[in-house]
């Protein structure tokens, strides 16, 4: 197993139940995760710590995973540059092509299992295998 | 069922009354955009939070409450109250599963057809709602499932499904759906189905286009999108990856590749908004894939690529060098991956956090006190003078007497709840239970936030709800006669709670007629409740308390809400299970107040000590109803057993003594002395040599060898030392 223990993972979902779901998966491979609670939360994070991917929620109080998105790829680099793995329970077209455009670097459909989530999150942070 | 449940059932539990709520308010208000907001936000965390436990019915069935309020949301229409029915409806439904998932531990066995049944209401009510404009297509997440069910597990090579649903129309609009489907790359398998389960061969219309379309294919789903681009709101696609097990390591460099085309998809797709972050972003996650597939001779390509594409503020080098590392994509890197231990997750009780300070501080003062106390003792084996001993160990018995009460309330206060988890739930039933009965009714609730033990809050429901109904039903009067004698047509009903010393104190108000205390007299005189002349003797207040009688209930007709062979009496019987009382006052014309009084906690047991044979015992006394004096020629055999007459009912009689084996002479000549229990809902009489008193005590259960003994309820140390055995009355009647 690789190790991806400096690897630093964003969570940004509304929902606890969610966030601990993926927390779990993701340490369980070593990933160090940080949790927020809406997108507003996760510029918040991005502005003052390094990630290596953030993992968003479309829909959410306060602002939204795609306004989240927009704000985020319109920073200076690096901050702009974190690559955004989107997911929702939406399955519809228009929904991904939404996060593409906003600038999302893929868009998984809820619900996801915890070893396709963590292993998602091994690709995104790129260790061999 | 996996190690989610449990924290999966308290936050949905939250969300379902954080639901019922924002309805609830959208009805008083149906233009009010931020509860609709709200209401959406919470079906669709409920909708994700099922999906986690893979409780495949409620997710199902909310995501099709869901899309109504998102096209409420779209609409800016106000919301009709038929549509905000059925969304209630499908938050009771969604908390019946809960309370099973709670009870049992497994999923609900029935939940797929109430399934089902709740998507045909929820879409029929936005037809209706909406009239012609907007046919809801029914939420469907199972279609997956039906169509692994249709392989049979033949093509554990598929990669992706889509279900693809034409329009009625597509025949006219030179569409060939089977045609667009049959383009699909790698194409496995394919299931037709109707999409539109009224249709037979009798009415069926040749020209619609009744289909719903099911594939499986090889390619990823990024390729499939993109076959599917022109009736892409028609169709849903799905990447199969957790689903084959078997293939985890081949889907995992499947689904490397997948993101590494998702790149491309999206360079394409950029603008000039935020172009840096997306080439930056793309670049990233294109090495760290490649680095996945362990592609390392096209790593240092795409880096390069990355910058130029940078330096250029141009997507073009970074999608060629993708699309390089893409063609070029070795396959000899299929080392299987193992997959991570399952974490257990803790067993968790969500607590205040200034409850849990409250705690830490009594155990570190309770500690000061200890040490003072060990302080004492050691000046006394030091000869000290007793006089000082004795004064510092009457100031710490004294603080410690404090920290210990304190401590006791603090360990108590973590088992409570807020009255509003179980007020919550009324404003609804009343505003049913009334239109029910054609009476218009709202409920006001007052002091939500009132706390009691959280055995005695989930405990209240039925009690409040049959005062609720009986008040509705009996005490509030229709809406013409409220009009004719000068009140307001509508009614009201307040439930209140609050703390009063160590009770809580829930009132039931109605602005109704009140009770009508000559008909209680003549309907309890008529149902032989009590003699004519006892009732001609009793006093107005008297009077009203015998609705709380068993066997009594004024109304004359059986309704369907209150006459269902129940009265007042279960609701008395119901609190005094929880150590409370209930009283009832009564002005005619002006209302009803019923109060019901409860103990803050319950960890407190109450027991009455009984003697026989020279011996003491304790009987719970929530399993007491009354103790009676009868004389022993009322006292029958029958059978191997006796049994007594006690007002017109004839109620089994055990003898203590006897139940516990022990030798007595019989007492013939003195009337006996009867305590009359329930037990497991039936009525019996234990008869003993004296009643003793009422005392609270904190019950211990048996332990270790004596674990297993039967009849016992636990012990408890009396004031004197002595051990009080407390019994197990359900036992004893078994």
């Amino acid at each position: 197993m690789s190790d991806y223990s400096k690897k630093r993972v964003l969570v940004i979902d509304d929902a606890a139940l969610v966030r601990t779901y993926y927390r779990s998966a993701l340490e369980a491979r070593g990933f160090v995760v940080e949790e927020a609670l809406n997108g507003l939360e996760g510029l918040e994070k991005v502005l003052l710590q390094a990630f290596d991917l953030a993992i968003v929620d479309v829909n959410m109080p306060q602002m939204d995973g795609i306004t989240f998105l927009h704000t985020l790829r319109s920073k200076e680099l690096p901050i702009s540059g974190i690559p955004v793995l989107v997911t929702s329970t939406e399955s519809g077209m228009q929904d991904m092509a939404a996060a593409r455009r906003a600038g999302a670097n893929y868009y998984l459909v809820k619900p996801i299992k915890q070893e396709t989530l963590a292993e998602y999150a091994a690709i995104f942070c790129g260790a061999a295998r | 069922m996996n190690e989610f449940v449990e924290q999966f059932l308290l936050e949905s539990r939250e969300l379902v009354a954080q639901a019922t709520d924002d309805l609830m308010a959208l009805e008083e208000n149906p233009g009010d955009r931020e509860r609709l907001d709200g209401a959406f936000r919470a079906f669709h965390t409920l909708k994700g939070a099922a999906g986690i436990v893979e409780f495949a019915a409620m997710s199902r069935t909310l995501h099709a409450a869901e899309d109504i309020l998102a096209k409420l949301r779209a609409s800016h229409e106000p919301v009709a109250s038929m549509v905000l029915d059925e969304c209630l409806t499908c938050l009771d439904l969604t908390s019946r599963w809960l309370d099973h998932m709670q009870a049992s531990g497994e999923m609900p066995p029935a939940a797929d057809i109430e399934a089902d049944d709740m998507i045909t209401r929820l879409v029929s009510s936005m037809d209706i709602g909406e009239g012609e404009k907007g046919v809801a297509l029914p939420a469907n997440n199972d279609w997956l499932d039906r169509l692994r069910g249709a392989a049979g597990g033949h093509f554990p090579e598929a990669v992706s499904a889509v279900r693809y649903l034409p329009d009625p129309d597509a025949f006219f609009q030179g569409d060939d759906p089977l045609l667009v489907i049959a383009s699909l790359p790698q194409l496995l398998t394919v299931e037709l189905a109707l999409s539109n389960r009224t249709v037979s061969l009798e009415n069926m219309n040749t020209f619609r286009c009744d289909l719903e379309i099911l594939a499986l294919t090889k390619a990823p789903a990024a390729e499939i999108r993109s076959a599917l681009l022109t009736v892409a709101e028609k169709a849903e696609i799905r990447e199969l990856t957790a689903a084959s097990v078997s293939t985890v390591a081949e889907d995992y460099l499947t689904q490397a590749t997948s993101v590494l085309k998702a790149q491309v998809v999206l360079l394409r797709d950029s603008g000039f908004e935020g172009l840096l972050g997306r080439l930056s972003s793309a670049g990233r996650t294109a090495v760290n894939a490649l680095h996945y597939l362990g592609s390392n001779e096209a790593i240092t390509k795409v880096e390069l690529a990355t910058s130029a594409a940078q330096a250029q503020r141009n997507v073009e080098p970074l999608i060629v060098a993708i699309e390089r590392a893409l063609e070029s994509k070795t396959k000899a890197d299929s080392q299987p991956i193992i997959s991570p231990a399952p974490i257990v997750a803790p067993r968790a009780l969500r607590i205040d956090m200034n409850r849990i300070d409250a705690l830490v501080k009594l155990a570190g003062e309770l500690i000061i006190v200890k040490n003072a106390i060990g302080h004492a003792a050691k000046r006394m084996q030091g000869n000290e003078d007793l006089a000082t001993v004795k004064s510092i160990l009457r100031d710490q018995h004294a603080l410690f007497d404090r920290l210990a009460s304190e401590l006791q309330g603090a360990v108590l206060r973590i088992r409570v709840l807020p009255l509003r988890t179980v007020f919550r739930r009324f404003p609804r039933l009343v505003r049913e239970i009334a239109g029910s009965v054609n009476k218009t009714v709202r409920l006001i609730t007052e002091g939500e936030d009132t706390e009691a033990d959280a055995t005695i809050v989930d405990a209240l429901f039925e009690p409040l709800l049959h005062v609720l109904r009986n008040a509705v039903d009996h005490g509030i009067e229709a809406s013409e006669r409220r009009i004719s004698i000068g009140k307001p047509s509508m009614g009201t009903l307040i439930l209140r709670g609050r703390r009063v010393a160590e009770n809580v104190r829930i009132e039931i108000e109605d602005d109704g007629g009140g009770i009508d205390v000559d008909r209680v007299r003549a309907v309890a005189s008529a149902r032989g409740v009590a003699s004519e002349e006892a009732l001609a003797a009793m006093a107005d207040g008297e009077i009203i308390d015998l609705i709380f009688a068993a066997g009594f209930s004024t109304a004359e007709t059986v309704t369907d809400l209150s006459g269902r062979g129940v009265g007042m009496d279960s609701v008395r019987t119901a609190v005094e299970r929880l150590g409370g009382s209930v009283t009832l006052q009564s002005e005619p014309g002006k209302g009803t107040v019923v109060s019901l009084i409860l103990p803050f906690s319950l960890m407190m047991t109450r027991v009455m000590t009984v003697e026989v044979v020279g011996q003491v015992f304790g009987l719970p006394l929530d399993s007491v109803v009354e103790t009676t004096i009868v004389n022993r020629d009322m006292i029958v055999a029958i059978g191997s057993g006796r049994a007594f007459i006690l007002r017109d009912r004839t109620i089994p009689l055990l003898d203590l003594a006897e139940t516990l084996g022990l030798a007595r002479v019989p007492q013939r000549e003195l009337p006996a002395k009867i305590v009359v229990v329930t037990a497991a809902g039936q009525i019996g009489g234990i008869e003993v040599d004296r009643l003793g008193e009422r005392l609270d005590v904190m019950l211990k259960p048996m332990e270790g060898l004596l674990g297993s003994m039967r009849g016992v309820a636990g012990t408890t140390l009396l004031g004197d030392g002595r051990v009080l055995v407390v019994l197990d009355v359900q036992e004893m009647f078994r």
